[in-house]
């Protein structure tokens, strides 16, 4: 039998009117054919813009084994790690936002880009890191410079020890200065001084981006071959922009930049893969309602939503809430470890004043 | 303050060495009494200097079970059903009134936190002791005072919870300070430390201080935002570096002898005379007494 047309026959998801999820938001599935599966042998990291923390939290509570190469001391109760950001990602980088800021992160990381750039002063006189303001403070600049050293070396073993990198993108929209050195935040933000004479805003092309995400891509597998890509985009709107235009006009022209970017990507490297969150967060089939009341925050159902997609491609057989596998042995097992520590010293020193109390021959 | 003189003191039993329980009846039968009652059978304890504490307050204890002074009264609080910081409740309280209140409560939160090597070893900066252990995970101050006031937070509501049960001038003593050496640690410990599974490594004696001295910086800025008067290490007992002199230490991994409970209660009498005199450092406060609820 042959086909009339072209489209005679195609499988339903091609077609808008039979694909699931017109009539049932629910159902939307827009995900098709991953180029791999996700083990549960395999070590997940997670980097990227804000939309990257949820995605590592629900991987991280489904059982995925999460890499956490850069854990709290471990004194800190896992709380108090969590309020200084430990876990929240890999390493603790903050946001990346753009594919230039994870390239220059990797890159600095293996001492291959040094910007020469110091601490930067908070308005509250603490000091923090241009690259993460909002990460840590510090009290002094060689406090600054050990925990900064601290990190790269543990983004190197992040590169070093992953499975697949599942990175978010965010941002076109950056702001520089002379050293060509990419910041999360603009100067004067969260730290640091706002000059207009040395501080430039920069919005990355299409072009510019693919070549930073190929670069990053390629510095990763050449210290890890094996290593897959996972691609998204936040769907998070741009909190505010540095062109004078609609911060919506600004946030589709930064979108549409990355999703083709991510596309061109992936399309070019059978280690790179897309996921469609983007597009489940905003497809017209969801009426927005996976939006928070500021039209900008995307909600819990929304999230739940993106990773049941993504546990049912990734994870096959597994489905949300369900364990593809044990969660990271390491991070867990480590404060599982301190905690003991510090269970075991407490008994130690109840004892002591036990005796202390008890005994009135050890004077 | 009322003039008391040792001469006064009744020797026997030991006016100065109290008591947990109101009688001699088991401590579940009190417990068990309302407080009303219980007032009825023994009305609250008058006292100049009321000192309450743990472990600790066993260096005053032992002074004052040889030399009364009948100035001084102290509790020890003995381990019970409940952790002894539990014990500190308004229930004990009311069955003293004192003039001035000493805590010489907590004092080991240092210790569990590097007393015994972490299975990460860390050193961080803490300008009053300027040495650093490079080959250690460097950690950010932040992150180690946010640790050290989550270990004293029960602590802090005990010592807050003297100040405003009373009303009265009330002073906290910090604990004596950490003993520099690992081998009188290893001595003392050592079997404790095994037969809880732990390798008995001990921190390095600086990073021990730096520990040390910055829960105290919490405690004394607690203390100064309550009108408490803070009482630091006792000068006389220091060694060239701070920790523990060799002459004040016993047999002990974290606790100081008898001498340095002498010591701290000659500062306690210098805060009770210039509190008599109108000059302490942090008089009465206008602080209502706490209602007990118990």
């Amino acid at each position: 039998m042959t086909q009339r047309h072209p489209y005679e026959g195609i499988a339903y998801y091609r077609n808008w009117r039979r694909a699931a999820g017109v009539a049932n938001h629910t159902e939307l599935d827009p995900m098709v054919n991953p180029k791999f599966a996700i083990l549960p042998s395999d070590k997940v990291a997670t980097s990227g813009s804000c939309f990257a923390q949820h995605v590592a939290r629900h991987l991280k509570a489904n059982g995925f084994n999460i890499l956490i190469a850069e854990e709290g001391p471990s004194f800190l109760t896992a709380p108090l790690a969590r309020e200084f950001q430990y876990g929240v990602y890999a390493t603790r980088s903050g946001n990346i936002y753009t594919s230039r800021q994870l390239r220059q992160l990797l890159e600095r990381a293996y001492g291959l880009f040094d910007p020469g750039i110091g601490a930067w002063t908070r308005e509250d006189g603490m000091l923090c890191d241009p690259f993460r303001p909002q990460v840590a403070t510090y009290e002094s600049e060689s406090e600054f410079r050990a925990d900064r050293a601290f990190h790269l070396a543990k983004v190197r073993e992040m590169v070093e020890n992953l499975s697949v990198f599942v990175f978010t993108l965010g941002l076109t929209e950056a702001w520089t200065d002379e050293t060509g050195a990419i910041y999360p935040l603009a100067p004067g933000v969260a730290g640091g001084t706002y000059d207009p004479t040395r501080h430039r805003f920069l919005n990355f092309s299409v072009d510019e981006v693919v070549d930073d995400l190929r670069a990053a891509i390629a510095f990763i597998k050449a210290r890890n071959p094996s290593v897959k890509f996972v691609l998204t985009v936040s769907p998070v709107p741009l909190m505010a922009t540095g062109i004078d235009r609609h911060v919506l006009v600004s946030t589709t022209h930064s979108k549409a930049i990355l999703r083709v970017a991510a596309q061109a990507t992936a399309d070019a490297d059978d280690a790179v893969d897309y996921f469609p969150s983007y597009e489940i967060i905003t497809a017209p089939h969801t009426r927005g309602r996976y939006f928070g009341p500021d039209a900008r925050s995307v909600n819990e159902a929304g999230v739940n939503h993106v990773m049941r997609v993504f546990l049912k491609h990734y994870a096959p057989g597994a489905t949300s809430g369900a364990r593809p596998g044990k969660a990271a042995a390491g991070p867990k097992a480590a404060r599982g470890a301190s905690a003991r520590h510090t269970k075991a010293v407490e008994d130690i020193v109840e004892v002591l004043c036990d005796e202390e109390a008890l005994d009135d021959t050890r004077r | 303050m009322a003039a008391v003189t040792k001469s006064d003191a009744v020797t026997t039993p030991n006016p100065c060495i109290l008591d947990a329980k109101t009688i001699d009846w088991s401590a579940d039968m009190e417990k068990r009494l309302p407080r009303m009652v219980l007032r009825g059978l023994k009305p609250a304890r008058k006292l100049p200097v009321f000192v309450i504490g743990l472990s600790h307050t066993r260096s005053v204890y032992d002074v004052l079970k040889d030399d009364p002074d009948p100035r001084f009264g102290v509790l020890l609080i003995p381990k019970g059903k409940r952790s002894r910081l539990d014990e500190i409740s308004p229930r004990l309280l009311s069955r003293f009134e004192p003039e001035i209140a000493v805590s010489m409560i907590g004092g080991n939160e240092h210790n569990l936190l590097g007393l015994i090597e972490q299975p990460e070893p860390f050193d961080f900066e803490e300008p009053s002791v300027p040495i650093m252990f490079e080959d250690r995970r460097i950690v950010p101050r932040a992150q180690v005072r946010a640790m050290l006031n989550l270990m004293l937070t029960g602590m802090l509501s005990k010592v807050r919870l003297l100040k405003r049960f009373y009303g009265k001038p009330t002073v906290h003593v910090a604990s004596p300070p950490p003993i520099p050496d690992n081998e009188h640690l290893a001595q003392h410990l050592g079997a404790f430390a095994k037969s809880a599974g732990l390798e008995p490594r001990f921190t390095p004696a600086p990073i021990r201080l730096k520990l040390y001295r910055m829960g105290n910086q919490i405690v004394k800025e607690m203390c100064e935002a309550e009108g408490i008067h803070f009482i630091g290490p006792m000068e006389e007992a220091l060694d060239e570096n701070g920790f523990l002199a060799a002459p004040y230490r016993k047999a002990d991994p974290t606790h100081a002898n008898a001498r340095y409970g002498a010591h701290v209660l000659d500062a306690l009498r210098a805060y009770a005379d210039a509190v008599s005199a109108g000059g302490a450092p942090h008089p009465a406060r206008v602080t209502p007494p706490l209602e007990s609820t118990s």
